[in-house]
């Protein structure tokens, strides 16, 4: 039988529980390239993003803006560690000291107009290009408590430094694969480590069993020249606690 | 017998001399292949043994694990507090497919590849076996290991020099780049310690590798290490 309570002598209980470093991680996608052939540069617009990060498990579907070319698709346990749905479980509370991401294409980028076969990246390699414009039109958020409209974090996806992610280098010459020249943009949102996200002064506390979710919005709308479809996997970085049993 | 095992005091306690050191990582390796695979765990075996996932398998050198015993724990006589968790890769073999990424030359890692592996592999951390202390993906857990590239119109051999390529490295190359745990992890000596590797959709999609090329990973465990001094 697990040890869960502790009774002193003189009446007082101790609830055994310990503190993890122990990030939450969730995952949504969306459609970039819309309209890409009225679009003199081949580009196209992504769908405008309203979705919500944390609340769903696994084997749920994976929330989605527009109609990426990958499909629907049930979550894995690569996508999500949630164990309950928009909020943290009845056991457990959580201290977020920090959030962050990591983006991954979906599909290869579209052609260069004029020259068929370059593309700038080919799936997962998400373009700097289009890493910037999502950082210039879109926000992330954090949002703790039911009904509660206030965030407890919000700023331009730029406010976020990638924590998590590959380090790149090219050779400097062409990569050419034989039936495509790979002209490679790749970019990461700042230098890549953990000495890279925003750490704030002032923690923000998740509370048993409080509703809380993530946002990935974008006021403007349609994301002008955004030309991949998208995987974004948003972290919310910090200590767990959880039951000793 | 000359080794200095334990030191029994006028008052009948036994100390047992041991030294602590941090230069000493704790590491193991696990291979990862294109296809499904099970759940591959690091720390499951010792100097000797046979490296999970490997073609073969291959024996385990002293350059792919440092655990003594029979795997699956720590020694009796070691202690651990991790700081540190971090994973090389390196790549083992060519391209599946030379079509789709002109190919890097061995051990670097081409950028798509490295992308997949960060998205799809998760890294469980098990104490006592129980419980697992991680559930993460790769990507959280940098090297802090590796080479910065400085290049100039270079070309891969691996695609007989007729094009250049791209690679990359699971997070930064310094320490400063490692992620050390806000909540160090205390492994008892004896006691059960495991890194599985699993891949969320059973299998790292679209992982760009020949039938018996390989992903190697090589995984630390940093921090404070107790030893016995004999």
């Amino acid at each position: 039988m697990a040890i869960e309570k502790i009774k002193l002598p003189d009446g007082r209980t101790v609830e055994l529980s310990e503190w993890l470093h122990w990030p939450q991680y969730s995952t949504v996608e969306g459609q970039g390239g819309i309209n890409a052939n009225l679009d003199p540069l081949g580009l196209g617009n992504g769908a405008a993003i309203n979705l919500r990060l944390f609340t769903y498990v696994v084997g749920a579907q994976i929330p989605q803006a527009g109609s990426p070319s990958t499909g629907r698709r049930s979550a894995t346990r690569s996508d999500t560690n949630q164990v309950a749905r928009a909020r943290i479980n009845h056991d457990e509370a959580y201290l977020a000291f920090s959030m962050t991401y990591e983006m991954f294409a979906l599909n290869d980028d579209l052609p260069i107009p004029g020259l068929p076969n370059n593309v700038q990246a080919v799936e997962p390699i998400f373009t700097g290009g289009n890493l910037r414009r999502l950082q210039r039109d879109v926000l992330y958020e954090l949002f703790v408590g039911a009904r509660i409209n206030k965030p407890q974090v919000r700023a331009p996806l730029s406010y976020f430094g990638q924590g998590v992610g590959a380090v790149a280098w090219g050779s400097g010459d062409a990569l050419n694969t034989g039936a495509e020249v790979i002209n490679l943009s790749y970019g990461t949102g700042g230098p890549v480590s953990p000495m890279n996200q925003r750490r704030w002064q002032l923690p923000v506390y998740v509370h048993s069993d409080r509703v809380m979710f993530a946002r990935l919005y974008s006021p403007v709308g349609q994301i002008v020249g955004l030309s991949q479809d998208w995987r974004f996997k948003g972290y919310m970085d910090g200590l767990k606690r959880r039951p000793v049993a | 017998m000359a080794q200095l095992i334990s030191v029994k005091l006028p008052d009948g306690r036994v100390l047992e001399p041991s030294d602590w050191t941090t230069s000493e990582p704790l590491y193991s390796t696990v291979e990862v292949g294109a296809g499904s695979f099970p759940v591959l765990t690091a720390f499951s075996y010792s100097y000797g043994g046979t490296v999970p996932g490997s073609v073969g398998p291959r024996e385990a050198l002293l350059s792919d694990t440092n655990l003594q015993g029979e795997g699956n724990r720590l020694p009796e006589n070691e202690e651990l507090l991790v700081y540190n968790l971090s994973i090389e890769v390196f790549k083992n073999g060519v391209e599946g497919d030379t079509t789709a990424w002109p190919d890097a030359e061995n051990p670097d890692v081409p950028l798509p590849d490295m992308l997949r592996l960060q998205r799809d592999l998760l890294v469980y951390f098990k104490i006592a076996y129980v419980k697992s202390y991680t559930h993460s993906p790769l990507s959280y857990w940098p090297a802090g290991t590796g080479v910065n590239w400085i290049n100039s119109g270079s070309i891969s051999r691996a695609t007989n020099g007729v094009s250049g390529t791209a690679v990359a490295n699971n997070g930064g190359t310094s320490p400063a780049d490692m992620r050390t745990l806000a909540t160090p992890l205390y492994v008892a000596g004896g006691e059960s310690l495991t890194v599985d590797i699993e891949a969320g959709p059973g299998q790292v999609n679209g992982l760009n590798l020949a039938a018996n090329a390989r992903m190697r990973l090589r995984i630390l465990l940093d921090g404070y290490r107790r030893r016995p001094v004999a």
